[in-house]
């Protein structure tokens, strides 16, 4: 079984990733829709 | 057991409408992209029979281009990528050591998202004015000209961009933060590193899709001009980010094929993968650099000539990455032992096609030849050779590959063999004279043509009936094998190496519930 302190780790990991990819979900969406603008 | 109530799940329809079981979903998305590529090859059969012979036959010229533009959406959105996240499901997870994947009710969501986006995208085919005609690209200004149909379309397009951003979030915190311990990253097996590189694809061009498709409905009906030259704007816009999307898109299609045919070709040919760090580099480089050659779409727009040959080198420099990976298949299988089942037959045949289509690549990538090609049907045969033949052919590969692992059976050998080469054989008449027609300048998306095209169509038409009426042997040997069969052992086959074949076939509920050790 996984311990504790594995798991804890694992889960903000986790968290962490999710929040970065979002991130950039964003940039990339705004930035595409700012091309629109600017041209 | 503490365990016990995890292996409880409902049955009947909820099990399926509720379930965050990676194996689950896994299914749902493989079953959800085979009746989408039932749906899609019917159309393709649409458009085949009406270039039966020249002239117009069998249905009117603007049902042929919505024909035209829903195949290709259905055939990309609704079978492929949905095929490759089925086949991401079932095995990452298990692949890598982990019990499910890092955010199992968003994989749940992300499914479901699929079938409520297709139903509006083939329900706009039955919209007053049609579905979409203005080919999957949807350029301006047919785009802001058509009907509901083409807003029923967008609004689909953003359903299945949000299902596909989601489930690529999903894999990569999956393989960021659940691998067992002592897989590190370059132990990882091929198909995750090809997913891994996919999803970030995935990640960084959908939201691009996103905001072009949300400006092209704004110009619809919030009187904005991006796209529209009478307000300012420019329908070559629309061209620019599309295809900062769509060349990204192609090797979304692809590179997971690559990973199965990483697996396969290994396993059957009894030798680990020659040059397995050189086949990650060439992944990501193939990934990089298809965000520099988006252009080479669009050579006829008029694009000033430096534009031209930067786009022109950079698309021919991804023969070198590719090359690589050519080279590192044929040299896994030189001096192995060779056996010939049917996954293994899938991936030759899928390196054998890639590379052709690969090839005419290189031909269309050479901007004053482009000139010639462009719009024929020679780009129709092209892009058929690398979608139909790697993609395709990989989603094959992997799901005879691994449906013995799935189901605990083993499939009736002989009968894939027959799916094989008639799908082989098929898709060869079918495409192959496209290139000859293509290089005489037949255009794409016409409803009729010159006489002298007749032959090589009529071969084509024959091929397609061929290929599809093919498939019906595939669900066959796959429903057969999922109610029974020869036991499959947990190896199944013998050269197979990775942790998913140290489980049980079929692979219990939760796949991996202690952590395994990697050496």
């Amino acid at each position: 079984m996984t311990d504790i302190t594995q798991k804890t780790r694992q889960q903000s990991g986790i968290q962490r990733t999710v929040m970065a990819l979002a991130l950039l979900v964003t940039v990339m969406f705004v930035s595409a829709a700012f091309l629109g603008f600017g041209a | 057991m503490a365990t016990a109530h995890h292996a409880e799940h409902p049955t009947g329809f909820t099990r399926w409408l509720y379930t965050t079981n990676h194996k689950d979903i896994g299914t749902l998305y493989l079953v959800f992209a085979f009746i989408m590529a039932i749906i899609g090859g019917i159309m393709s059969l649409v458009i085949r029979s009406e270039l039966w012979q020249p002239g117009l036959q069998l249905v009117d010229p603007h049902f042929f281009n919505q024909m035209a533009t829903v195949h290709a959406l259905i055939m990309i959105f609704g079978f492929v990528m949905p095929g490759f996240v089925g086949l991401a499901n079932w095995q990452i997870p298990m692949m890598i050591g982990a019990p499910d994947m890092a955010l199992p009710r968003m994989n749940n969501w992300s499914f479901w998202i699929l079938p409520f986006a297709a139903t509006l995208l083939i329900m706009s085919l039955f919209m007053p004015g049609g579905g979409p005609a203005a080919g999957w690209t949807l350029y301006p200004p047919l785009s802001v000209q058509g009907g509901i149909g083409t807003d029923f379309t967008l609004l689909s397009i953003h359903l299945l961009g949000m299902s596909s951003i989601l489930g690529s979030i999903n894999i990569i915190a999956t393989i960021l933060n659940m691998r067992a311990p002592g897989m590190t990253l370059m132990k990882m097996p091929l198909f995750a590193w090809t997913w891994l590189i996919t999803a970030f694809l995935l990640i960084a061009v959908m939201p691009v899709l996103a905001g072009t498709v949300t400006m092209l409905i704004t110009d619809r009906h919030f009187g904005t001009h991006f796209f529209d030259a009478a307000g300012g704007g420019d329908p070559v816009l629309w061209q620019h980010v599309f295809w900062f999307f769509g060349h990204p898109e192609v090797y979304i299609l692809v590179l997971p094929a690559f990973g199965v045919f990483s697996q396969v070709i290994p396993t059957f040919a009894r030798k680990p993968l020659f040059g397995y760090d050189s086949m990650v580099y060439a992944t990501a480089s193939i990934a990089f650099l298809s965000f520099i050659v988006w252009a080479h779409h669009m050579y006829t727009v008029g694009m000033p000539l430096a534009g031209e040959l930067f786009f022109m080198y950079s698309t021919m420099l991804i023969a070198v990455p590719t090359g690589v990976k050519v080279f590192n298949w044929i040299s896994t299988m030189w001096r192995g032992s060779m056996t010939f089942e049917s996954p293994m037959l899938w991936a030759v045949g899928g390196v054998f096609t890639f590379t052709i289509g690969g090839l005419s690549g290189l031909m269309l990538a050479i901007t004053p030849a482009d000139f010639q090609y462009h719009d024929t049907y020679f780009v129709v045969a092209h892009f058929h050779y690398v979608i139909f033949g790697a993609s395709i052919f990989g989603i094959f590969a992997g799901v005879y590959y691994w449906i013995p692992k799935w189901t605990g059976h083993m499939y009736n050998e002989g009968l894939a063999k027959w799916h094989f080469w008639l799908t082989m054989i098929g898709f060869t008449i079918t495409f192959f004279p496209q290139h000859f027609l293509g290089l005489a300048g037949m255009p794409r998306r016409i409803p009729d043509y010159a006489l002298q095209f007749t032959e090589f169509n009529q071969w084509s038409t024959v091929g397609a009936f061929m290929t599809v009426a093919a498939q019906l042997i595939f669900f066959y040997v796959i429903t057969q094998a999922i109610r029974g069969g020869a036991r499959a052992t947990n190896k199944v086959w013998e050269g197979a190496e990775g942790l998913e074949w140290t489980l049980p076939s079929p692979p219990p509920y939760h796949s991996f519930t202690v952590v395994p050790k990697v050496k």
